[in-house]
């Protein structure tokens, strides 16, 4: 008994969830060649976009990232309408919504093991709900306004930490060209990250629930996506032990915050929380458990 | 939002959505897409 607990605590059993964000941060980035060379994959997979936020200059990488094809095609919207990246989006998000941030994004991944690391931890209250308005006004002004005016990706240029980490740092690290050409920019860069990651260790998913216009984008489409965390409405009695358990700033399941990990189905007394096909039309009733969340 | 005017807002997107990928294919999107992400992004890695 006792060596079997020993190897539970050495080895803690990984969920579904945690394997499945894995495989797709591998499958986003299995060009490991890259790594070494300092070099990014060019071939034409490259045309498809993943469905999360993992940097196209990563030399990994062996699609594109959807926010910076989103900005790119914005940059050029006067000459072309970006039918191709929004149809993209749309379908994203129409199929899985949020269910994207919380089993399909590396950047996700890095944040949750980071919070693992033990220390005194920030919980969520009125405060983080109201920085969680402010990845709509990043949506709004670094992806949609600045690249329409600047003429230039303002999210990807002074706030990603996703190209930061996954493009800037392994390029500079393995090719000397573009390590001579390091300035300012990446310091800023450099900072931006290191603080979101920072604020990982204290906060669960402190970019995601902040600052992540990606996330907000798909959390238009939580309340209609295909696929993800739903509510047995015979069974529910509104208790509120989901929105109570949860970490992101939610105010009830599968509202623009729910990135529809599922942690909340083993919290649920009635099992009333599943994962399973959301068809159209189909009734959900979700606890009211605002006011009793306050913490 | 639940019942018939879900059920028809969900295949409207979906409708638009495949609209907007197959305007998108046509147009050449899917090159444009490829063109930006096979060249490195000097912005994203912080050159500027």
């Amino acid at each position: 008994m006792k060596t079997d607990e020993k190897k539970k605590k050495r080895f803690p059993k990984l969920s579904a969830r945690r394997y499945t964000q894995l495989i797709a941060a591998v499958l986003y980035n299995c060009n490991v060649k890259g790594f070494a060379e300092g070099k990014i994959f060019k071939g034409a997979s490259k045309g498809l976009c993943v469905p999360g936020l993992n940097c196209y200059s990563c030399p990994g990488a062996v699609a594109a990232c959807p926010l910076g094809s989103l900005q790119s095609a914005l940059l050029s919207s006067r000459y072309k309408v970006p039918y191709y990246v929004l149809g993209t989006l749309l379908l994203f998000g129409l199929v899985c919504g949020r269910f994207i941030c919380g089993f399909l994004c590396p950047f996700g991944l890095l944040q949750e093991l980071i919070y693992k690391i033990p220390t005194k931890k920030i919980k969520k209250s009125r405060v983080t709900r109201a920085l969680s308005k402010l990845k709509y006004i990043i949506l709004i002004a670094f992806v949609i306004v600045i690249p329409l005016t600047k003429l230039s990706p303002g999210f990807c240029k002074y706030i990603c930490p996703a190209g930061t980490l996954e493009g800037g740092v392994p390029l500079a690290l393995a090719n000397a060209d573009i390590r001579g050409m390091l300035g300012a920019l990446f310091s800023w860069k450099v900072f931006v990250a290191a603080a979101i990651l920072l604020a990982s260790l204290f906060c669960y998913r402190a970019f995601c629930r902040f600052l992540c216009p990606l996330g907000a984008i798909y959390s238009f489409f939580n309340p209609v996506s295909f696929f993800g965390v739903k509510v047995d409405k015979s069974k529910c009695t509104g208790c509120g032990a989901c929105v109570r358990a949860c970490k992101m700033d939610v105010k009830k399941v599968c509202d623009g915050e729910c990135i529809q990990c599922g942690e909340c189905r083993g919290v649920c007394p009635e099992n009333a929380i599943s994962f399973g096909y959301k068809g159209p039309g189909e009734a959900k009733r979700t606890p009211k458990t605002d006011r009793q969340t306050e913490e | 939002m639940t019942g018939k005017p879900k059920q028809i807002l969900v295949c409207s997107l979906l409708i638009a959505a495949v609209c907007l990928l197959a305007a998108g294919l046509a147009d050449g999107g899917f090159t444009d897409v490829l063109r930006k992400a096979a060249t490195i992004c000097f912005e994203c890695i912080g050159l500027g």
